[in-house]
This record gives structure tokens, sequence and C-alpha cells, in this order.
């Protein structure tokens, strides 16, 4: 698997990507305070397994992120489209799941979190045929 | 019974599954695949699912369907991989007592399925070029939220 590195440093040799985030606006989430206060923030790893189109543009079908504690899906957004560029004019529209349910730009992502991006399923107009 | 396969669906089996004495209808579709999209030919179809979100997804459906209509039974298969023209990429069946409920129940779940569970189809044109069928690439969409 190819390295993304796009921030020079900030990628360790492990591979995962660390995004740089810019100052959160306050959270009422107590654990994500007590780690910016102590200042020995935590990671959550995720592999972002992709399908269909997302996964034809990246050239790969899982992408490992790693983003700060407390990050959420709109977070996962920025990382996507930061570290595979070839998926950035997708990620806007991609859709994202956790543990198999769609989640919002909102939903808090876990370190045991399952996650996926992907584009609108075939949809198709009401009574068509697949 | 709700099922991914890579297997040719059976519509016999499909029908077997859900039919009862408790049902006066059954109301099956099949979704099939079509060699022309206007002018475009089409040679071939690969289907493409997130198995374990298309599974919790269909199972969703299935409940959600039991809620609206008096469903005896229900049974929704889809195929995936390549498929060639005319082979039956989806199934639907729904056994309920009047028919009235069963066709109301056959459209919504196909119509739903086709909107929230996570399963690709990509065109494999006469000319051999392939192309993802995304229709909902359109930002203005709305994602497919319950609200």
């Amino acid at each position: 698997m190819d390295r993304i590195n796009p921030w020079g440093g900030l990628s360790d040799k492990t591979g995962w990507v660390r995004l740089p985030l810019g100052p959160r606006p306050p959270q009422a989430d107590p654990a994500f305070t007590t780690v910016r206060s102590t200042g020995n923030p935590r990671l959550v790893r995720l592999s972002i397994q992709l399908f269909a189109l997302a996964r034809d543009k990246a050239g790969r079908s899982v992408v490992p992120l790693e983003l700060p504690d407390g990050a959420n899906v709109a977070d996962l957004r920025a990382a996507l489209a930061a570290g595979v560029p070839a998926l950035a004019p997708l990620v806007p529209v991609l859709l994202i799941a956790v543990d198999s349910e769609y989640a919002r730009d909102e939903v808090v992502l876990r370190p045991e979190s399952q996650v996926a991006a992907f584009p609108p399923v075939s949809g198709g107009t009401a009574g068509g045929v697949a | 019974m709700i099922e991914l396969t890579h297997e040719p669906i059976d519509p016999g089996r499909v029908i077997e599954s859900v039919r009862s004495h408790q049902a006066g209808a059954i109301c099956l579709f099949l979704g099939t695949v079509r060699e022309f999209t206007g002018e475009r030919q089409t040679r071939s179809l690969a289907y493409e699912a997130y198995t374990a979100m298309a599974e919790a997804r269909l199972t969703d459906l299935e409940a959600e369907a039991r809620a609206r209509w008096p469903i005896v039974a229900l049974s929704i298969v889809h195929r995936v991989g390549d498929l060639e023209l005319g082979d039956i990429a989806v199934a639907v069946a729904v056994s309920t007592p009047h028919r009235g409920e069963g066709f109301a129940a056959c459209q919504w779940l196909m119509d739903t399925l086709k909107q929230v569970v996570p399963i690709w189809k990509q065109e494999v044109w006469a000319d051999g070029t392939r192309e993802w069928v995304h229709p909902g690439l359109d930002p203005s969409n709305a994602p497919p939220f319950e609200s």
C-alpha cells in the first residue's frame, strides 16, 4: 500500500495519516475536554472501507486514517479528501457508514467503529427495474 | 429469507419460501438485466455489495414492512457478481392475506431497497467500457437518513 504523506513529517512510519485539525469549537463531551487540557491527545485509528466508484477512484479498497480523539464524520471526510486527493471531488457526496448505519457528519468516531465510504446506491427511479 | 448470493436466483424457490395457507396472495417482483437503456446497449452488469451492511439494512426493511402491512412471509434475494442479459438481479416476494397489501408492500420494499441498501451496479456497455451507476451523485439528492 502506498504511503499517504501529504504533510511531510506528519505521517509516521506506519503509514497512518495524522490529520492536522484546526481549533475546534467547545465540545460538550468531557472526555474531549480532558484530552485537550492535558495536552496528551489520543488518536483514533480507523480503516475506511471503500466501495464501487470510491474504491476505483482511490485505487484501493481500504484507507487507513488516524484522527484525533473525538473526531466526527465531518473530520473523516476532510481527512479522506486530504489523504486521497483522487477522492476529493467525490467526498462531499459520499455516504459514510459507521457500524453498518448511515452516519451524519456530527457522529463521533470510536476506535472500534467499522467505517465505510461509498457513493449513493444504485437508486433507480421509483418503480424502475434493476 | 434475506440473502445475498453469487448464484443464479431461482424464482420458484423464492415463491415457495413465502407460500402459506395463511396468505391469499403472493406478490413477486423480479429485477432483471436489461439490454438497452435508451440508445445505450448493455453487455453485462456487475453488482457489488457491502455485505454486512446490506444484510443489516435488508433485515431492517423486513421489520419496517412487517410493521406497515400484515405480511405473512417475506423474502428478498439479491444477486452479486457478474450477471448476463436477462439474469435475475433481485427477487422480492411477499405473502399477505389480500393482494392489495401485497402489491403495496412489494413496491415499497423494492423502491426502498434501491435507495438504502448498499449494493451498486456497474454497467459493462457493448463497447466494453464500464461505468458505475450512482444516480444519487447529484449533491442536491438527500442522503438516505431516516428523519
